[in-house]
């Protein structure tokens, strides 16, 4: 049989290619966990990764006397967040020799995803952003994936508030990272100077604001419900001024601990029934299904939407990107009877995972970060109410509108945020289908059984 | 031929190891945690009987992934062989136009889904991706649609792209059986006066047969299984218009609901083997018959 030469070359060609793709694929990637390889990954299967993990730190106590390289793994939010943490991680190589890499991955519930799913894997990152709350303890199941920062120093210098949120059974696993936020209503204040309209005292008044706005041609509400995430916000938000009002303290701790159901609330339902209404009212921009979060960034910024459900981290994201930042005001979702209650989300924090490997070098930037001038560099990239006593920071007119509220007691931290259960997983998707779909049954009983399979799931008391 | 070489059976030993590690052991440990509430929320691991599969079908997303998919294989399947065979049916001269029609349609098989999902966002972005640019452009205004966020045309999108990127396998397998089919028997027919429609109806669709059987088998099992381009593309959304049964497993798995996903994941196994294994004996006979 005659090989021609021809034939051979092209094997021999296809052959390099293939040899040429798989080592740039296995050089390419380093492990996490910088020199210290394979520490968290050496588990055999279906070992629970706590018996990896006193392996690991045995195995990294040098001190930290050699550089390594840490990964820090955030999700993409706006720029200027990002160019805060390269400047502090840069002060910290400059300081320490160690080298920060930041890692940025998808955001929203992907992130969420992403980021269980390699703790799942046993490929946890070693210091990453995640999300607000105590209850990411249970999420992520703090006790046996997480390092504990009780004794830390920073704790000390917490604001009480946020303090005792995030403390839960007496420790805290988290290190409170960022600026508070607020759900309501963001709206463009020259819009409404134009069109000689002042802040609603009340829902209704609220409707009608719309209405004037509408009858001129301006979106009243921009929804982004492509997005996904921004449709929680309406009821994220009006929960503290139509239902807090009406079920108290008391009704929001039976909720936790799954004494009250949601689906036995009627005005829960209400405020589902509400949102819809501004669906079939008109207020909420034409091209619903195919509004997402820049436009709406875009069209509160060039007025041609007036207000958005939405919360202050808008802000950094419209000064990049437009500059006009200072031209948003805030409001609280009004309530039936009043201007309502801002729903306060504290900020979110970072996370050091037990099996990494670097654990003193990661510890030490642990300390550098909290100190006043990491503090300061953040706070200069990202304006906000700060966290941590001791540190300055310039807010945007939307945000001083909103320390306003707060210190006038008009703040209370977002139920989400509160519930040992989650509400969160697949809420998002839950809100956007209801504002496609409009079932408000179907939503309430969907939201409701979300909750208490989660409470379940988690084999939280109560909830079997 | 009458001889054949006996080798050992213990030549097959190091295949079947592998076999049976990397798939028997992995599928069985699979039917077993299906069964139990293996969780990321705790150490311990109880078995909950049917408990899983119950609260797969009163929940209500399950019924709509179910749906999905089942629209999804269909409609995949179908067009597909329909539109393989007839670019098969086109392309099987030996001219130079031909052979470059063929890698061309042929290429699409090999992007990775990731890549194509990506590609047909871009092209159907509803203000700027280029179909609804050309249709505004010749005057077709009112098909412009909301391709991936409108629930309506979510799920068809998405089939489309399917379709696209694998109709060049099945012109593949459907050539390859073009050409079992002896041109002598084509002839004989155009002599005896018969038309095109009439020889593929009565000579070269029977003949087909195999590849028929195949592609279609392929077709089915593999669109069951659909992940990426759903994924991709919308995510499952909006709300849970396109989700199907692979995009429910990865959202509970990342929830830390491993028993209820791998529950998920079982009985798409079932679907698919029940579909595969009764197309494929009703296919078959149809074979036998020829």
């Amino acid at each position: 049989m005659k090989v021609s030469r021809l034939k051979a070359l092209l094997w021999g060609l296809a052959l390099v290619l293939l040899l040429g793709l798989l080592s740039a694929c296995g050089g390419g990637s380093e492990n996490d966990g910088g020199s210290s390889s394979g520490s968290g990954n050496e588990s055999a299967a279906g070992g629970s990764s706590s018996s990896s993990s006193s392996s690991s730190s045995s195995s990294s106590s040098d001190g930290g006397a050699k550089p390594v390289k840490i990964t820090f793994t955030t999700l993409s939010t706006s720029e200027s967040e990002q160019q805060a943490f390269q400047e502090i991680f840069d002060n910290f190589k400059q300081e320490t020799g160690h080298t920060v890499e930041l890692e940025i991955l998808p955001g929203g519930n992907e992130y969420e995803n992403i980021i269980k799913t390699r703790f799942a894997t046993n490929d946890p990152p070693e210091i990453f952003y995640f999300f607000a709350g105590p209850n990411e303890y249970i999420n992520l199941n703090a006790e046996e994936n997480l390092v504990e920062m009780t004794s830390e120093a920073f704790v000390q210098t917490l604001t009480p508030a946020v303090r005792d949120f995030y403390t839960l059974d007496g420790k805290i696993y988290g290190i409170p990272w960022g600026s508070y936020n607020a759900l309501g209503v963001i709206y463009n204040r020259k819009v409404f100077e134009e069109n000689g309209l002042s802040l609603p005292k009340n829902y209704d008044e609220l409707l009608q604001i719309a209405d004037t706005l509408k009858q001129k041609g301006i979106t009243p509400f921009f929804e982004a419900v492509q997005t996904v995430w921004p449709t929680q916000i309406f009821f994220l938000s009006g929960f503290q001024s139509f239902v807090l009002p009406v079920i108290g303290e008391e009704g929001v701790q039976k909720i936790i601990s799954n004494e009250l159901r949601v689906t036995d609330i009627p005005e829960f339902t209400e405020l589902f029934r509400r949102y819809y209404e501004l669906k079939t009212a008109g207020y909420l921009n034409d091209d619903l299904l195919s509004g997402t979060y820049e436009l709406q960034q875009e069209t509160l910024s060039n007025g041609k939407s007036a207000m958005a459900f939405q919360a202050d981290w808008i802000l950094p994201i419209i000064q990049e990107r437009f500059g006009n930042a200072a031209d948003m005001g805030f409001f609280p979702m009004p309530g039936p009877n009043d201007e309502g209650i801002v729903s306060l989300y504290p900020p979110k924090q970072i996370f050091v995972s037990r099996d990494a490997g670097n654990r003193d070098a990661i510890m030490e930037l642990v300390r550098f970060m909290t100190s006043p001038e990491s503090l300061a560099v953040w706070h200069k990239y990202n304006s906000g109410i700060p966290v941590y006593g001791g540190v300055e920071s310039d807010m945007y007119p939307a945000q001083e509108d909103i320390y306003k509220y707060i210190q006038s007691g008009k703040g209370v931290i977002q139920i989400q945020l509160r519930t040992k259960a989650t509400f969160v997983p697949e809420l998002d998707k839950i809100t956007q289908e209801f504002i496609i779909q409009g079932d408000v049954e179907k939503t309430v009983k969907r939201i409701d059984e979300n909750y208490r399979q989660d409470g379940r799931n988690k084999k939280l008391p109560g909830f079997e | 031929m009458k001889t054949f070489s006996r080798y050992p059976l213990y030549f097959i030993v190091p295949a079947f190891l592998l076999y049976a590690v990397l798939f028997i052991y992995p599928t069985a440990a699979g039917f077993y945690y299906s069964f139990t509430d293996w969780s990321s929320y705790s150490k311990e691991i109880n078995f909950i009987g049917m408990e899983n599969f119950s609260r797969l079908f009163t929940e209500g997303v399950m019924q709509t992934a179910i749906r999905n998919t089942l629209i999804f294989a269909v409609a995949v399947t179908v067009l597909v062989n329909v539109v393989g065979l007839t670019l098969a049916l086109m392309l099987n001269e030996r001219t130079l136009l031909g052979s470059f029609y063929r890698t061309a349609f042929f290429i699409p098989v090999v992007i990775a889904s990731i890549i194509v999902g990506y590609i047909f966002m871009a092209i159907l972005n509803p203000e700027y991706g280029i179909l609804n640019k050309t249709l505004r452009a010749i005057g077709l205004d009112a098909l412009a649609m909301n391709w991936l966020p409108d629930t309506r045309t979510a799920l068809w999108s998405i089939i489309g792209t399917e379709v696209w990127k694998s109709a060049g396998f099945a012109m593949i397998i459907y050539l390859s059986g073009l050409k079992t089919i002896p041109r002598d028997l084509i002839e004989q027919a155009m002599v005896d006066g018969a038309h095109y429609l009439t020889r593929f109806r009565h000579i070269v669709f029977p003949l087909l047969a195999p590849a028929f059987t195949v592609n279609f088998l392929l077709t089915v099992i593999g669109s069951l299984k659909v992940f990426e381009i759903v994924f991709v593309l919308t995510g499952g959304g909006p709300g849970y218009a396109t989700e199907v049964i692979n995009t429910f497993v990865y959202r509970n798995f990342a929830k830390g609901m491993w028993g209820y996903a791998t529950s998920a994941s079982i009985m798409l196994t079932l679907i698919v083997s029940v579909v595969a294994v009764s197309l494929l004996i009703v296919l078959r006979k149809r074979e036998i018959e020829l």
